[in-house]
């Protein structure tokens, strides 16, 4: 029996969605000229996503799948977990300023990203955590003359 | 010739420049070795330090992180047995049974010293070859223009790994991105929601850094809790010159030249570079070879093979960058936006308005060829001893550079946000099996693919024939049809055969 191949049938559909939110969005671009404008170079690439979804979506209607069975788990709490803390160092990193705030990133990340088998040492985290977020702080402001964030601690 | 390059040795060899570019190479070839590391992290990394920085030395500093960058993945391809980068891949089979031997010092020295013949080598083919392209090139027009980007499009897209589905929805998909913003000749705003920010478009730096090392980090997450450290040899260095005896090197003089041209063909040829020449030049080392039986067992001929070629592809990418303004990888791209930064396009006219900036990079790229033979060999040591870093600390302090230097591109959030959305990007593509490649080279030359389009059709009253009577377009468009249609053809048969075999 024939079964269809989920994964490369959902990869054509997911190429069909992209391009129709490009295409309505293209169409709402006001052009000035006739003829060639700005809008045929994205009508080109809807044309071209298109034809490589419809060639996908067949590809997954008549190709068998192959069951595999992957060995490696992930580990998607962990996953959730930096992401959602990559986020809210992106979030807090104007507000609350450069120092405070990648010194909380990285001493969470330590911690998230541990390995199961090694002694968590919270003291030696926050000490690398301080020195690299205040080495960099330092370095940039002093030697390149950028400056970072201040946030909270405007002035010190 | 001879003063743009006395003054371009003048001009890296000022202390400060001379000193940034001796970390660039240290850092480089700890990024190189560091699996999970990357050049463009690298690169990224360092962009800030170069901002304040004459264009020549910064540039330099950054040349001094690719050329080690592409060596250093040998370290721990020989020590771990894990290649550092794809361009390593090939030193792995022979360099850790060279180890295992107990002729680690001889597996290192080899691989290092044919680093060096390979970029020495790729670096004249540089010198000579660009200004000849650059003379030739700076004649085109538009239409020339748009056929090469056209032409290399299709190159890269059908030449990256795997479907060949997902490789093209991976370069559209960049092209779409660089849509984003003011569109050229008209000046109408696209895709922009309104918003300011948008208007400029993404920065190419912050698409290379979400891409590569936001998408590293959190994949990194996935197995992270049941990482086991991988154990690093102890070699002994005490050994007579760099391990290796004159009458070896002398039987690799062949092997060795014929890996640095096809090192630098394919580092020429946009899409693929040291991650494919290594082993591409592997192969027909062996397959050359009176005694491939003894491939993969330890022979320093497979070392010979990968390090020369990969290192070699460092100079051939840099050829069409700096003559067409043609980004051939990822790390190429990212120089390109570190040129852009400096506010110098590359192309022909760098060679017309810039010679002594191109003369600079000339001499920069000698000069980190030797700080890395030096460097990798004396600093083996301190390099093995970096490998013991665990990944959960350094990777999340990469992040922070990586986003700082995003960040101080023009000191506002939305970079930093625009970072974290190529991240997610990159992460699907990891995912999904969808080459990255394609995604960033559709970004860079989708602009210049559009604008010259565009300025071709104007100058030709809307003609579309002037892509096909123009010799040289017509010549590239020719090729790109003849290439796109073998590509399909071999596509089919290997669809029939695989159809076959599954109902056989």
């Amino acid at each position: 029996m024939k079964i269809k191949n989920r994964s490369e049938l959902n990869f054509g559909i997911l190429i069909w969605i992209v391009n129709l939110l490009y295409l309505f969005l293209t169409v709402k671009i006001k052009v000035r000229s006739e003829g060639v404008s700005s809008r045929t170079i994205p009508y080109i690439l809807c044309l071209i996503l298109g034809v490589l979804g419809a060639v996908q979506i067949f590809k997954g209607l008549n190709m068998e799948s192959k069951i595999i069975k992957k060995n490696e788990s992930v580990d998607k709490k962990t996953v959730l977990k930096v992401s959602l803390l990559i986020l809210g160092y992106i979030l807090i990193f104007e507000y609350i300023g450069f120092l405070l705030s990648t010194i909380n990133f990285l001493f969470f990340m330590f911690l998230i990203l541990s390995p199961e088998n090694q002694k968590i040492n919270k003291k030696r985290y926050l000490f690398i955590s301080s020195i690299i977020s205040l080495s960099v702080y330092i370095f940039f402001k002093y030697s390149l003359d950028i400056m970072l964030p201040e946030g909270i601690l405007g002035g010190i | 010739m001879l003063e743009l390059f006395i003054g371009g040795f003048q001009n890296i060899l000022s202390p400060w420049c001379l000193l940034l570019m001796i970390l660039g190479t240290f850092v480089g070839i700890i990024f190189g070795a560091i699996p999970g590391l990357s050049s463009v992290m690298a690169i990224a990394l360092f962009l800030p330090v170069t901002y304040g920085m004459d264009p020549g030395q910064g540039i330099a500093v950054l040349i001094a992180l690719y050329i080690g960058s592409v060596s250093g993945g040998l370290i721990s391809a020989i020590l771990l047995k894990i290649p550092g980068t794809p361009s390593s891949i090939a030193t792995c089979f022979d360099g850790h049974p060279l180890v295992e031997k107990g002729e680690g010092a001889k597996a290192l020295g080899v691989g290092i010293f044919f680093s060096f013949i390979g970029t020495m080598i790729s670096i004249v083919a540089l010198i000579f070859i660009s200004p000849t392209i650059a003379k030739v090139a700076i004649k085109f027009g538009p239409h020339e223009f748009f056929s090469i980007a056209f032409f290399s499009l299709t190159l890269i897209i059908t030449l990256s790994t795997g479907s060949m589905v997902k490789g093209l929805f991976s370069g559209v998909l960049g092209i779409m991105f660089s849509t984003v913003g003011i569109a050229p000749i008209e000046g109408v705003q696209r895709y922009t929601f309104g918003t300011v920010a948008l208007s400029d478009g993404f920065n190419i730096l912050t698409v290379m850094i979400g891409l590569f090392a936001v998408s590293e980090v959190i994949k990194v997450a996935e197995h992270s809790k049941y990482i086991v450290e991988e154990e690093v040899v102890e070699i002994n260095l005490k050994v007579k010159g760099m391990g290796f005896s004159l009458k070896e090197l002398k039987s690799q003089t062949i092997n060795a030249v014929r890996s640095a041209l096809i090192g630098l063909g394919i580092g020429i040829l946009p899409g693929i570079g040291s991650g494919t020449s290594n082993l591409v030049a592997y192969t027909v080392a062996k397959n050359q070879s009176k005694n491939p039986e003894k491939y993969g067992k330890g022979c320093i001929d497979g070392i010979v093979a990968s390090e020369t070629s990969n290192n070699a592809s460092v100079g051939g990418a840099l050829i069409p960058l700096m003559t067409l303004g043609i980004p051939g990888d990822g790390v190429t791209a990212l120089l390109l936006g570190a040129f852009m930064v400096h506010g110098i396009s590359p192309g022909p006219l760098l060679f017309r308005n810039y010679g002594d900036l191109v003369y600079t990079i000339f001499a920069a790229c000698i000069v980190a060829s030797i700080l890395m033979v030096i460097l990798e060999w004396y600093g083996l040591r301190i390099f093995a001893k970096v490998l013991k870093i665990p990944k959960h600390i350094l990777l999340p302090i990469v992040f922070v550079l990586c986003v700082v230097g995003a960040f101080a591109l023009s000191n506002r959030i939305f970079d930093v946000f625009s970072v974290i959305i190529f991240g997610i990007i990159g992460y699907l593509f990891m995912k999904l099996s969808i080459p990255q490649a394609p995604f960033v080279i559709g970004f860079v030359l989708g602009g210049m693919t559009e604008t010259n389009f565009r300025r071709a059709l104007m100058l030709g009253d809307s003609d579309y024939t002037v892509f096909l009577t123009n010799p040289i377009s017509g010549l590239f468009i020719g090729i790109t049809i003849l290439f796109i249609g073998s590509i399909l053809i071999k596509n089919i048969k290997s669809n029939k055969k695989e159809e076959c075999s599954i109902y056989e």
